[in-house]
Formats: C-alpha cells, structure tokens, sequence
C-alpha cells in the first residue's frame, strides 16, 4: 500500500456508470483529502489490470459491474490486492449486499445518492486506517501462528468443556497423536487419572489464575511422559470464561537427568560417608563445598563452624590441634594459590594422632573450580612401622652379634649381608664378602688357585662337589630348609690356608618378594676334632683291648693244653691228689678264659662294633641248644632243669649265635644262684609281635634295690658270705644283645624265692641287618661260651 | 681220658707243620700230635714256617696268626703263591675271631681255624677232617 499521507491518495475507481464515477471525483476533488491520483475502470477485467500496473491507497468499488456482480467483484478484487481497502458503493435496493461484503472483508460501504465530500472523505480515512489495522491484526496474528505452530512447547485450547479446540504441531508430536486424535478430545484423558485430579483440584476456571505445575500426561503409545504445565483460562471481551490454554513442556530428559543427578548424589554420599579418610572440598571461593562425617571426626569440628561454611574459619578453627600450625596453614594458601598443584603431606597433632594429607584440585568441565583435601589417619600405621623397624633392628642387631656366621643370600647366589662372625672366619672386611658368590666371599682356596683362569665360584671343577653352595642353591629351589650339613672346606685367609669344618643349615625366606636363604655357618672345628681324637681313643683302647686279649689268650691256650695233657695222664699217670690240683688249675684257667671273652663281647658291644648276623632262626632250637649245653651243669648241681614251647612258635629274625648265648648266660645264672633240689624253667611263648623267653629258678632272688642296677657291667650283687663267682659282665653282655635286637628284658624277683628273666624280642629286627662277608664260612665261627663253664 | 687221641688211620704218619711263636703252645700241641701219631716240625715264626714248609712237604700246617719277623697272613699268602706249597691246607690258630680277620685268612684259602684258647679235641677234629679231605683229593 501506498504512503499516502506523504504523497497524496491514489485512488481506484471502479464504476461503469459514468455520471457516478464523475460525482465520486467531484466529492473527492471536494474534499479535504489529498489525493495525488484517480484512475477509473469500468469494468472488474480493467480494474483487475489496473491493479496489476498501478499502486493505489484504496479502491471504490461498485457492487454492479457489467462483468462481475455483487460480492464476486469484491472477492475478486481482494484476491488481486490482499492489503488493499475496499469501499463497496452501492444502490439502496444493495444495501445488503452491501453489508454483507462489509462481513466478508470490505471496509466500509456507500450508499449511492447519500453520499457528500465529507462522507466520502470520512469512508476514505476510515477504510484506509481500518484496512491498516486489519493487515497489522493479521500480521500479528499470523506472527502468533507462527510462534504457536512452531513452538517447542505444546499449547493446546480447550472450551469451557474440556473439550480441545486447538492444538499446535508440538502437541501432536508431544503425545504421539494425530489432528484426527486430538479433534473434540477430551483435555482429561490426555492425563493419568491421579494427575487429572491434581489438576481439576488447582481449580483453575474458577479461580481464574494462571498455574504451573509438573505432573504427567500418557501418550497414544500409553507412555507416561512428565511435563511442566502452564494453566491459564481464556477470556471472551465481556471478561466471561471462554475455555482454558495449556502450554506444555516435556520434561521427561530433565527429571530423569534429576533422577540421574540425585542418584550420582547420593552415590557420592555413600562415598564419602563410607571412606575411612576425611575428605573435604573447597570451592575457588573459599566456601566449604562438601565434607564427609569422618573429616568432622578427625578435626573434631563443631557444627557451628561447619555450618558457616567458611574455609577460613575451619582453618582457625583447627590449627590449635596441630603441632605445627604455621607450616600446616603456609602449606594451605601455597595450595590455594596454586590452584593446579597437588599435594602429599603428614600433619602431626599435639595429641599423638598423625594424619596423611593429600590434595589436588577439583574440575569441572576442565576448568578449576575448586579442591578437594583427603585426610588418612596413619596413628596406627606408624606405631606399627616404628615397631616393625625396631624389631627389624633387634633382629639385625641378633643377626649380626650371633655367634655363628650368619649370611643372608639372594636368589643370584650373592651375599646380601653378613655377620661379624663371618668377618673372623674369612678373616675379609664387608665389602670383600657383600655382594660376591659364597665361595668368593669365604675365601676358598680352589677359586684362588684358578684365579689365574678368570673362574668364579660355581665354576672351578670343584665347585660341584661344594656341599656349601650345593646346600644353598637346594634350599634357594627347593624352598625346604636343611639343617646340619657338615663339610670341610679349604680357605685362604691373608697368607695362609686353614681347613675349617663347617656345619651348614639353611633356612628359605622371602623378602620383598624375592627368595633368599638365610645361612647359618657353624666351625664346628674343635668338635670334628675333638670326635677324632675321641676316635682315636677309642681305636687305641680296642686294639690295645684286643692286643692284650690275644696276649692273654696265647699263654691261656699253653697253660690249658699243658694241664689237659697231665690230667688225660698222656704224661704219665696221676694220683687223685694231684688231679684235685689240676682241675683247679683247669678251671681257673676256663674262668680266665670266659673272663677275657666277656671283657671282649662287652668291649665290642659298647663300641658298637659287635657284628650281628641277623637271619630268620626257629627260637625253639636256639633254646634246646642253650638247654642242652647248660643241662649238664643243672645235673651236677642237683637242679632241676625244665624247657617247655609254645606250640605253632614263629620264627624270629635274630642272631642266632647271639641268642644262643643270651640264653645260656640266662640258664647259667639261673643255675648258678639256685640251691641244690631247686628249679630252673625256660619258657618260649609268642605275645603279639613279640616272642617272650622267661629264665625262672627258685633261687635265692635279687634284693628289690639291686634290681635297676643288675645290668650295669661289673655289678655284682651285694650276698655276704654268699658270694658267688662271676665277672659281673654276663648280663651287661645278655642286655646290650637284646637291646641290638631291638628288644628288652624284665625281672621279677624276691629274696630266697627266686627271679624269672623274661626276654622281649620283636619278630622283625630292629635294627639294620648285618651280613657277614661272604668269603667267611659260617660254620667255622663259634663262640666259647658254653665249652667250657 | 687215655687213648682219646689215640692215632688212628686218619692221622697216622701224618706230618704236620706248626708255626707258631710261642713255644709253650708248640710244646703242648706237639705232645698231643705225637701221641696221634703224627710226625710235627715246628717254625717260630712266618719267613721259618715257608722254609720248612717248602722243604718239609708238611700234609697240614697249623698256623698261628701273630708272629714276628712275618706274621700269619703274610705267610699264607707266600705259601699260596709259591707252587709246591700252594696245596697245603692250613688250620689257622688265632687269638682273635674278629671276621675281617677270618675273612683275610679264608681269602688265601685256610681250611679251617680254632680261636685261642681251644680245646685240644676240636682242633683233633678239625685236623682229622682236613686229612680226610686231603686223601681223597
């Protein structure tokens, strides 16, 4: 549309009557209006290409045209200028149509015949000003179109009934539904039953006010969906209730971010209520941020301060606790200025308590907003560590003043640490023996005599025979300890060469995660030497046992013979007087004889040197055989001897020889400390896996206090004016034999009623069988016990 | 007791050799073999015994185990090495019975011994078990 007010009205007149469109000029040339131009057509077809040509202000328009009648001109003409105003002139017969295009968008009509200048001018202003104000509604309208359609916000309109009347594009796409959904639907059944309620509940068509509220809508798909709701009603111009407007935002993202956000919060409260460490941050603006309960604990905070939220007051708060408070407090503004530092300290508190204080800055998004302290009691922690190092000091200072060597070796076969004990045997300082295999440390003498070839120890031909670095290099593997492994090993120390015996033990441990093996080194030197010497002694006492014996025996054979040949008469013949005398000599040479073969059979027992030939013999003719030997001594002696078996006897792995003489030597005392008419009875039963031989006389019996004594060597019950002969060896002899055997023997005895011996011998030896070597015929050994009592 | 030794076929004639450093022993053994009817030579010691060994021809030598100038053993091995003497059974007379000290001595082939002191009776058994052996080879 034309500016009119500053260039004069254009104006088109579309009449085809000539003498009207004629006064229409006059009036308008009449009037007060300015108006710069008026074209003229007189017919809809001109008119219509007038307006496509020209620009005007307003368009006087009669209703009959010879091309075009009635309302059709006029919507005609509107569709060709949307913006333009249109003053319908009209006969009085049109007045009605008249109108009528007045409702359907003209501005203003005339009536034909009453019109004046100052009528027309007042139409002309009024449509122009009222056309002006329809394009502005319309813009506008059209502006709240657009922002109702294109809202990201559901709006909808409902009438007084609940009942939708309008709806914008946001709405449809909100609850899933289409135009054919929403027409006439009902406001209600768009919410849960329990929402609507809230909803009708806020009243809000009689209270008239505008709401908001958050509550839930269901979806065509019956999805819940949560929105925020903005309520208001709809008023007509009489202020009457016309319907209600609801503007509609989902906010399904931000309640479940809330749920999110509340669920990450009450996560990091469990957190941080769950922490053994006091935790607090501070924002950039020194406001206490957040804290956990243990932080209050720790600094004993009251809650007045913690509610300030105030750093600086915290800070205050805390220092008289602490037992440098300048450097703690210097600590924390060198921090707060330096936001991007981190920290780790310890703080020590006058009462004892010490804390691990760590720091670092908090961000968000990348940027500093603030930091966060973290705060460790180690109290406990530290008293443990002082203890562990003062223990750990104990055990070094036990280490190190041991009176063996002791070496601590790596799983490289290097020594880690060493004793002073080591320093005198190797006669070396530490740096000479820390850190250098074992041979190399101790000084062995067969890595110093291949010095000249480079080779270290482990690598001399001797080395695999070194029961030392063997042992150590088994336990390293192995992980078993072993004990008391004794070698002699050659070592230089300085000049010399000295040969100490050494008795090894290892023990495996780990330390740090590596395997090492702690090293005992004992010089048992003077020990070895000791055992040798003793060896020695022992040597000399048997062979010069031995010697003599054989010294002994010699003229024994001589004198034996000599006074055999006289009293077998083979010299010549004797007188009962004479041969009285020589079976004295006889029997006193027989007793020396048995008394040199004792001392011999317990000189070799106690040595451990008796030679035990241990085969499977049937112990019913061991017995018979020591029964028949000693039977002619029981006849002589007027006493009664008896043997009686168990029937389904075992055999027994013995010696038999051995047995045979204990059994004699049992029968011989029996029969020797029995009185004339007495009893001696040998009885051989099996109980369990043992067999049990039992010597019993009716003699005069053994005095209860003698009992524990009788098997010692040379004792000899004490019977005054009863003495009877012995060496006081047999039964020390009879004992030692036994218990080779791995058996016992026990004794009941009384005095004058007489003692039973009973021999406990186990079925299946004892002790480690021992063969006579090969080249010996069997046959050919004999004992004399028993040829001659 | 008169008579128990008396010479029987086994022993009559029979020479035997004692080697022996004591010569109580050598006396009395002596008597009883001659009472046997055996003809005896005697040596005192190991180097005299392989002498009369040699030149004796002894059917059995009695043989005592330590003696100077050449002990017992010393004198079997000799006497096993030596050809003409290497078939004559000895007895050996000891005063030990350790069996290391049998074993040397079975080693150069003794027929049998007696431990000191003995009875005269078995070292007649003994002799009269050799010979047996001896005369049927």
């Amino acid at each position: 549309m034309a500016l009119a007010a500053a260039n004069g009205l254009k104006i088109l007149i579309v009449e085809d009557d000539l003498i009207d469109r004629k006064l229409l000029e006059r009036l308008l040339a009449e009037s007060s209006l300015r108006v710069s131009e008026i074209k003229s057509a007189d017919r809809l077809a001109t008119a219509l290409d007038l307006l496509e040509k020209n620009t005007f202000d307003i368009v006087l328009l009669d209703l009959g045209l010879p091309d075009s009648h009635g309302i059709e001109s006029f919507t005609e003409l509107q569709t060709r200028a949307l913006y333009l105003p249109i003053i319908v002139l009209s006969g009085l017969e049109d007045e009605e149509t008249a109108i009528n295009a007045v409702q359907k968008g003209v501005q203003d009509y005339l009536i034909k015949g009453k019109v004046d200048s100052s009528l027309l001018m007042r139409a002309v202003r009024y449509a122009i000003e009222r056309k002006k104000t329809e394009c502005q509604l319309q813009a506008a309208e059209e502006r709240y179109r657009t922002i109702y359609e294109n809202s990201a916000v559901a709006i909808m309109m409902a009438d007084e009934q609940g009942q939708l009347l309008s709806w914008n594009k946001f709405t449809e796409d909100l609850l899933g539904m289409d135009k054919e959904d929403l027409h006439l639907r009902q406001v209600k059944s768009l919410y849960p039953e329990e929402e609507w309620l809230k909803i009708r509940a806020l009243n809000v068509r009689q209270k008239g006010m505008e709401h908001h509220l958050e509550t839930r809508m269901v979806r065509k798909n019956g999805e819940v969906i949560d929105i925020n709701i903005s309520l208001s009603v709809l008023k007509s111009s009489d202020g009457n209730i016309t319907g209600s407007i609801g503007v509609i935002q989902d906010i399904t993202e931000r309640k479940r971010a809330e749920e999110r956000l509340e669920t990450s919060f009450s996560l990091l409260h469990a957190t941080l209520e769950s922490t053994a460490d006091g935790i607090l941050v501070v924002d950039a603006y020194g406001k206490v941020a957040t804290y956990n309960q243990k932080f209050v604990e720790m600094w004993h905070i009251s809650g007045d301060i913690l509610e300030t939220r105030d750093d600086d007051k915290l800070l205050a708060y805390v220092l008289d606790q602490l037992k440098e408070p300048e450097q703690f407090l210097g600590k924390v503004k060198q921090l707060y200025s330096q936001p991007e530092q981190q920290s780790y300290d310890t703080i020590e508190f006058k009462d004892g308590r010490v804390l691990e204080r760590y720091s670092q800055p908090q961000r968000i998004a990348g940027k500093v907003r603030g930091r966060a302290w973290s705060f460790r009691d180690i109290t406990e922690r530290r008293k443990i560590h002082e203890i562990l190092d003062r223990k750990q000091k104990n055990l070094e200072a036990i280490f190190d003043a041991a009176p063996l060597g002791m070496l601590l070796v790596g799983d490289d076969m290097k020594i880690k640490r060493a004793n002073e004990a080591i320093k005198q045997l190797t006669g070396k300082e530490f740096s000479e023996i820390i850190n250098q295999l074992t041979g190399t440390a101790l000084g062995c003498a067969n890595l110093d005599r291949n010095r000249v070839d480079g080779v270290v120890c482990g690598q001399s031909p001797f080395c695999a025979l070194c029961l030392v670095t063997n042992t150590i290099r088994t336990a390293l593997e192995s992980g078993q300890r072993i004990h008391g492994v004794e070698t002699q090993l050659t070592l230089k120390t300085g000049d010399k060469e000295i040969q100490p015996w050494l008795s090894i033990s290892t023990e495996p441990v780990n330390i740090d995660g590596n395997r090492h093996v702690v090293v005992a080194i004992n010089n048992i030197t003077d020990r070895k030497r000791a055992e040798e010497e003793l060896k020695a002694t022992m040597e000399l006492k048997s062979q010069f046992i031995s010697t003599v014996s054989h010294e002994l025996r010699t003229p024994l054979t001589s004198m034996k013979e000599a006074v055999s040949i006289v009293l077998e008469e083979l010299a010549g013949s004797v007188n009962d007087e004479q041969k009285h005398f020589l079976d004295i000599a006889k029997r006193n040479i027989d007793r020396l004889s048995r008394l040199i073969n004792d001392v011999l059979d317990f000189q070799k027992l106690s040595a451990g040197k008796m030679k035990f030939n241990m085969q499977e013999n049937d112990i019913k003719k061991i017995a018979e055989d020591a029964y028949t030997t000693m039977d002619p001594f029981a006849a002589k002696k007027n006493v009664h001897l008896s043997v009686q078996f168990e029937d389904k006897l075992p055999k027994a792995v013995v010696d038999g020889d051995k047995m045979v003489q204990v059994v004699t030597n049992l029968l011989s005392n029996a029969i020797k400390f029995t009185p004339e008419d007495g009893k001696v009875s040998l009885l051989v039963r099996c109980q369990g896996e043992e067999l049990a031989i039992a010597v019993s006389d009716t003699g005069m019996g053994i005095p209860k206090d003698a009992l524990p004594k009788i098997f010692d060597q040379f004792y000899r019950v004490s019977r005054p004016g009863k003495e009877i002969k012995g060496t006081g060896l047999g039964l020390a002899i009879v004992n030692r034999i036994v218990e080779a055997h791995g058996g016992r023997i026990e004794v009941e005895s009384e005095v004058d009623k007489g003692s039973t011996f009973t021999v406990f011998m186990p079925l299946s030896p004892k002790i480690k069988p021992d063969i006579l070597p090969d080249a010996v015929d069997q046959t050919l050994e004999k004992t004399l016990v028993g040829k001659s009592a | 007791m008169l008579g128990l030794f008396k010479s029987d076929n086994k022993t009559a004639q029979a020479k035997i050799l004692i080697v022996d450093d004591e010569p109580d022993l050598v006396s009395t053994v002596q008597f009883r073999l001659k009472f046997a009817n055996c003809s005896v030579v005697t040596a005192s010691n190991g180097k005299e015994g392989l002498e009369k060994a040699a030149g004796e021809k002894p059917d059995l030598i009695l043989l005592d185990t330590n003696m100077p100038v050449m002990n017992g053993h010393e004198m079997l091995e000799h006497l096993r090495n030596d050809p003409a003497t290497k078939d004559i059974p000895v007895i050996m007379l000891t005063a030990r019975c350790e069996p290391q000290d049998i074993a040397a001595a079975s080693a150069h082939g003794i027929s049998d011994y007696v431990t000191k002191p003995f009875e005269f009776a078995d070292l007649m058994e003994k002799i009269k078990t050799v010979l047996k052996n001896k005369s049927f080879g």
